[in-house]
């Protein structure tokens, strides 16, 4: 059988002195293998791991005393805080450098980055500050630009004694209370022009009222603009002033942020180390949350695959003098602790891992479905929508696609299916003879489908008794696996269900070709005792193993419901063979749509408009019928044929890397 | 897609929430309480309220803590109705946590205003994080109102900082909360043009009223309780109204029997009020606005105004939970007329 095992898992229990524990964590992450397995009191008084820990070390391990470690945690998000507001300020992207010094002291890096921090800060204050000081004055000369016609001297409005001015916006919405309630107000209102920020007012009101005055434009929700104190002249002299004084601030920041530049040139390689090394101190923490300890020493497990234990352990035994590694398999150790799934398949078959998961990861003790699924799903799109044409813009969509999305994204692995589906598609278009869906370009290597239907449907349905046959062999495996022995030998997905199965497809086959191999007494016969056998399980299994049976809500309950699955078990294995009828009449109706359309191009009386409903049909095909196929393949696999074999309850590896996939540049 | 299957889901919806909404009986059961706790844990135990009370020791719950409780109960449920909503109506919706948002700004004021520490507040805020139009965290570490007022630029309530002072914050506390409510009307008004046109009619119109009624409560107290000129009177009342257009409100400030014309049009609403003794004026301005929406929403079941209704009675529900809580520690008699339901 080719690999369709799950990749092996070591659970890695680590003893060490406690002095050690930020070094052998940093080499866990930089080796980047390890799934942490969370600490919890069952673990670690693991008594194999304990027994040898207590021979190896004088000081044994007080296993009462075995708790979760505490530790001060570091405030990363404040260190990453100030790191980005560094790299903002001169202009940088924060990345990890994998090739990263390990001669650290964090502690150090700590108050170097404390000490750039309140180097930076005051001069992007500064920075800020200046901004605003331009934005003020800016909105100033907005609002004063309207008078510039007018010959005022701003310095006369306001030494005026007897009449208070006001220059300020409204919003819309308050204009339309000032307007409508003019002549009620005591002051001259003059509009003078249209901001960004709503319509500026000049106001004149006589210096008695000034409270009144007040009290309304507050009403009004007016924004004063202030006059600045070393304003003088006609407006347009203080527009000139104004902008020189605007052209001085400007030259002030820009000078700043020259020094700022220069600091960049100075700082950019210490940033990015610096980052690095808080990243890795972040990955060490997180490790550190799922540590035991007791006052000497650290307990620490996680999962790593079996190819990489030995040199682990070897590797950690010889940089530490006093650490204890101990493998252990995942057999030897408290049911309770399950195995974290990774899945191993080569290149060609690794991105079907996505429709996989999409269902579920695969358990531990199960066998990876992948193969199987990737295998026949491509089987499946071709023979539904094969097309040389229409697959090649297929392989075409998936190349671009995968050549642009990111590693490590679910868009990189759908470019990859869909490259791969778009090259069965083809394969099964020289065997159909369809380029485009014409028939008359490339003889058909194997068949035509609309000239041969029941061919095509036969096969369709002989290929999913294959498929289904297959998948009952992956079950009873899988169920062996775990241990499940009645379901094993009398389940639905066991022996049982597979010789129910097997004997009606013989009676159905023998009387469809009039043939008599056996009579047909003798399947019936053998389909009857099957399913006696799937009614009755529990007690025949317990006649086998020797033990008492147990139903857990009676017996009555057990025996209707065995009933009632007995019919659902004979209609469902019908329905599953005959639902694979849909391969071939898709491979038809992919054939019959083209015709729809290749008709009304010849209808059509101008061989322009011709082409452009060939072009269109073409499109429509590749969308919409694609989408469709995509689909209903994927329905056959996980509703005809996961639902056989398939749990799907693992949980994914992932180990603590330090640089994981997705970050990766 | 019509408004029959838009809103059959909600509205079915909307049918079982209404059948948890608490009734006479429970109200009834409530009145005759005599401690807070019993209040409570009746709530507690016996009404929807019971998973928000789930957090909390009914022995030792403070009364804010009471009052906040009830108060994001509905933006629970609110949360809830939104996802049987379409992407307008959703937005429209959203109108809601902002005015959740809008009151814990007016917090933020006043703790400012006080000089309070800020750290303590956000226990009393209402706001979901989610929803959330300005930053809190941000707004939280300011420490003075010209920092806080740069905190709110380029945010939908930077409007209502235009002209605010320290001197404002002291002297005119309702200058700014009075700017942030115009900001939430307007925007809700803004967000109901965007809803279909039959809920945009209905909407429409529960909004023109409800700010009616905000407008003349204002002016009434405005006149009877705060000694504001005519021109601030006006400058402050909403805009929007369905009756009270600015030429009306404008017509009725300036005129001579300003006073009259004020309860007189409150009265033609059907409004009981009484000058001498005004504590029934919110309470009947409550109900007439819950019977205006009931009726709405029966003749219009397959709109948007079911919603608006169910929004409403919960509202009222929970003030009229926290006006028995009142009648508790003020060993007041006349609970019943302070509430604003169990009146049909």
């Amino acid at each position: 059988m080719v690999n369709l095992a799950i990749e092996k898992m070591r659970m890695m229990n680590i003893v060490s002195p406690i002095e050690n524990i930020h070094s052998i964590l940093e080499d866990l992450v930089i080796m980047g293998c390890f799934h942490i397995q969370n600490y919890t009191k069952s673990n670690s008084s693991d008594t194999l791991t304990m027994q040898l820990v207590s021979e190896v070390m004088d000081d044994s391990l007080d296993i009462g005393n075995i708790q979760k470690f505490k530790f001060e945690k570091t405030d990363f998000k404040d260190l990453i805080e100030k790191l980005s507001f560094i790299a903002d300020s001169i202009d940088m992207e924060l990345e990890v450098d994998n090739d990263i010094d390990r001669e650290y002291d964090f502690e150090k890096i700590v108050t170097r980055l404390n000490s750039m921090y309140s180097v930076i800060a005051p001069i992007r204050k500064k920075m800020e500050d200046m901004r605003k000081s331009i934005t003020e004055k800016e909105y100033f000369l907005e609002n004063i630009k309207f008078l510039d016609t007018a010959d005022l001297d701003i310095s006369d409005i306001k030494n005026m004694r007897h009449i208070n001015y006001h220059i300020g916006t409204l919003t819309k919405e308050n204009r339309i209370k000032l307007r409508d309630n003019y002549e009620n107000i005591s002051a001259v209102v003059l509009h003078i022009g249209s901001s960004n920020d709503g319509e500026s007012y000049l106001i004149f009101s006589p210096t008695k009222y000034e409270e009144e005055t007040n009290k309304i434009l507050k009403s009004l929700n007016f924004k004063e603009i202030e006059i600045p104190d070393d304003i003088r002249g006609n407006v347009s002299e203080t527009s000139n002033m104004v902008r020189a004084q605007i052209a001085d601030l400007e030259k002030i920041y820009f000078e700043y942020k020259d020094v700022v530049s220069n600091i960049n040139e100075y700082y950019r390689n210490e940033i990015t180390r610096i980052y690095s090394e808080i990243h890795l101190e972040q990955k060490i923490e997180h490790m550190k949350e799922n540590v035991a300890a007791t006052k000497n020493f650290f307990y620490f497990s996680g999962w790593i695959p079996e190819g990489d234990a030995t040199n682990t352990k070897e590797n950690l035994e010889k940089k530490y003098e006093d650490i204890i590694v101990v493998e252990e398999k995942p057999e030897e150790i408290n049911k309770e602790f399950i195995p974290p799934t990774k899945l191993k398949n080569n290149w060609v078959i690794s991105p079907f891992e996505l429709l996989v998961n999409m269902y579920g990861v695969p358990n531990y003790n199960e066998l990876d479905p992948t193969l199987f699924l990737g295998v026949t799903y491509l089987i499946l799109f071709g023979a539904m929508f094969g097309d040389v044409g229409q697959g090649l813009v297929f392989v075409i969509i998936g190349f671009l696609l995968k050549r642009k999305a990111k590693k490590g994204t679910d868009a990189k692995d759908y470019g990859e299916i869909l490259f791969r589906i778009g090259l069965s598609s083809t394969v099964f278009g020289f065997m159909y003879g369809s380029v485009f869906g014409n028939e008359e370009l490339i003889p058909a290597i194997v068949v035509r489908p609309l000239e041969n239907i029941n061919f095509v449907l036969y096969s369709a349905i002989g290929f999913g008794v294959v498929l289904l046959l297959i998948s009952f062999g992956m079950s009873i495996y899988n169920l062996a696996r775990e241990g499940d022995m009645e379901e094993c030998i009398f389940g639905r997905n066991g022996v049982s269900g597979l010789i129910f199965y097997v004997a009606l497809l013989s009676l159905g086959l023998q009387m469809l070709l009039n043939a008599q191999l056996l009579p047909n007494s003798v399947f019936i016969i053998v389909m009857i005792l099957a399913l006696l056998s799937l009614l009755f399980k529990k007690p025949l299994y317990s006649v086998i193993s020797k033990k008492e049976a147990e139903y857990e809500e009676g017996k009555s309950t057990y025996y209707i419901e065995g009933g009632f699955d007995l019919i659902e078990t004979i209609l469902s294995l019908l329905s599953n063979s005959i639902s694979f009828i849909r391969i071939g009449a898709f491979a038809l109706n992919h054939v019959g749509l083209f015709l729809a359309f290749s008709t009304m191009a010849k209808i059509a009386n101008s061989p322009f408009i011709s082409v452009a409903i060939l072009i269109l049909g073409n499109i429509i095909i590749i969308g919409l019928e694609g989408l469709i196929v995509l689909i209903q393949g994927l329905r056959l696999e996980y509703y005809e044929l996961f639902s056989k074999y398939f749990k799907g309850d693992g949980k994914t590896y992932i180990p603590v890397k330090f640089i994981e996939e997705a970050e990766e540049f | 897609m019509g408004n029959a299957s838009k809103y059959s889901a909600l509205n079915t919806k909307i049918q079982a929430m209404n059948a948890k909404l608490l009734t006479s009986k429970d109200y009834e059961i409530l009145m005759n309480f005599t401690t807070e706790r019993e209040i409570g844990n009746y709530l507690k135990h016996n009404t929807r309220y019971s998973q928000v009370f789930n957090e909390y020791s009914i022995e030792k719950i403070r009364r804010w803590e009471f009052e906040l409780v009830l108060k994001k109960q509905m933006l629970i449920e609110i949360e809830r109705l939104s996802k049987y909503l379409d992407y307008e109506a959703k937005d429209f919706l959203n109108i809601m946590f902002m005015r959740a948002e809008v009151e814990d700004i007016k917090l933020i004021l006043r703790a400012i205003s006080r000089k309070e520490d800020l750290s303590e507040l956000p226990q009393h805020f209402l706001h979901n994080e989610k929803h959330e139009l300005v930053s809190f965290e941000k707004l939280l570490s300011k420490n003075n109102l010209l920092d806080l007022v740069e905190e709110f630029r380029g945010s939908v309530y930077e409007d209502a900082f235009r002209s605010i002072t320290e001197e404002d914050l002291k002297l005119r506390e309702f200058h700014a909360e009075m700017n942030l409510d115009s900001i939430y009307f307007r925007e809700l008004r803004k967000k109901s043009e965007n809803l279909s046109n039959e809920d945009k009619d209905i909407v429409k119109s529960i909004i023109g009223l409800n700010i009616d009624l905000i407008n003349i409560q204002w002016i009434y107290r405005a006149l009877r309780y705060y000694n504001l000129m005519n021109e601030e009177i006006f400058n402050y009342t909403l805009l929007g109204g369905d009756k009270l257009t600015l030429r009306r409100i404008k017509e009725m400030i300036y005129s001579d029997d300003v006073m009259n014309k004020t309860i007189n049009f409150i009265k033609d609403y059907g409004i009981d009020i009484n000058p001498e003794d005004d504590k029934y004026l919110q309470v009947s301005i409550n109900r007439y606005l819950l019977k205006f929406i009931n009726d709405a929403s029966k003749n219009n079941s397959m709109t948007i105004a079911r919603l608006i209704k169910y929004i409403h009675d919960a509202e009222f529900e929970a003030m009229d939970i926290i006006t028995i809580l009142e009648g508790i520690r003020y060993q007041t008699q006349d609970i019943p007329k302070l509430l604003t339901k169990r009146w049909w």
